[in-house]
């Protein structure tokens, strides 16, 4: 694979919104998720050369975006529960005044940012990338076991604050 | 049972996720900046990118250095145990010898004064009277 100027542009215009996802996701800042997603194609770049198909791109950049996102939280000790409200109102914004996930979906993009970086690690990948389990453990680097474990407690988590948001949203 | 390998109709909380997570756009001008960030590198000159490496490197070189610093205080600790080992040991030698001397020193001494003894009358005269009536 070559990776002149304009074949590279492609590249990033092609998965921008996967990998920026992720990061978003991951981190719940829109300003350290563009920084992430912009370190992950710089990475990119580099190791281009070395991949050997789009699907081997499209799962390194997965990959790579998980770890760099687990690895800025880290670095920057955001606290993801403490930006997200401002990450709602601005997420909401560019989404088109909310119209397409509306309420119930701001709603669990909220509870969302509540599970351990572990959990929600999972949660991303199995629900917004639509991997399953086994491809999450080749992405994480976790065994089978783990991934299915922080799915059920993730959810378990979602589940039982689900229930507070639904009646709260149902009586305002 | 593995709900999440079968398949199974997601929930009202998964399918929530499933909407809440669809993909955004990246803020525009993204693609911009990442090929500006690329051309950067790319025109950055040899040597600082070498020194940037370098830099980055730093904490490995750190951790090497430790490791060695750990290592060569260990060896040392080591030999200086080795040494003393030794010490003690050529002491316990020399002490062993000297022992022997005296105890030499000391059975000669002995030697003489029986000699002295069994010489004098009041030896003599004990000599007569253990040795067998013939």
């Amino acid at each position: 694979m070559t990776s002149t100027d304009q074949d590279f542009r492609g590249l990033v215009q092609q998965h921008s919104s996967m990998v920026f996802s992720v990061a978003l996701r991951l981190v719940g800042d829109r300003g350290l998720a563009e920084e992430v997603a912009q370190d992950v194609f710089l990475e990119l770049h580099h190791w281009l050369p070395r991949l050997e198909s789009a699907d081997h791109v499209r799962n390194w950049l997965r990959r790579v975006a998980t770890h760099r996102s687990t690895d800025a939280l880290r670095r920057r000790r955001v606290r993801p529960e403490g930006a997200a409200d401002e990450w709602d109102e601005q997420h909401d914004h560019a989404r088109n005044d909310g119209a397409e996930a509306g309420a119930m979906g701001v709603a669990v993009e909220r509870m969302l940012m509540s599970p351990p970086i572990a959990q929600r690690t999972v949660l991303v990948l199995r629900y917004g990338e639509d991997l399953s389990p086994d491809e999450i453990a080749v992405v994480t680097g976790d065994s089978l076991a783990t991934v299915k474990s922080h799915l059920q407690r993730g959810l378990q988590l979602l589940r039982r604050k689900g229930t507070v948001v639904l009646k709260e949203f149902v009586r305002g | 049972m593995d709900r999440f390998a079968k398949q199974e109709e997601p929930d009202q909380v998964e399918q929530g996720l499933q909407r809440a997570l669809q993909h955004v756009d990246a803020p525009d001008g993204f693609t911009d900046r990442v090929m500006q960030r690329v051309q950067q590198r790319a025109q950055q000159h040899p040597l600082r990118r070498a020194a940037v490496s370098v830099h980055r490197s730093a904490a490995w070189w750190s951790a090497i250095a430790a490791a060695l610093l750990l290592s060569a205080a260990g060896s040392a600790l080591h030999t200086h145990r080795l040494h003393m080992l030794q010490l003690n040991q050529a002491q316990a030698t020399q002490m062993e010898a000297q022992m022997d001397i005296a105890m030499q020193l000391t059975g000669h001494a002995l030697d003489q004064a029986t000699d002295s003894v069994e010489r004098s009358p009041a030896g003599r005269y004990t000599k007569f009277l253990n040795e067998p009536q013939k």
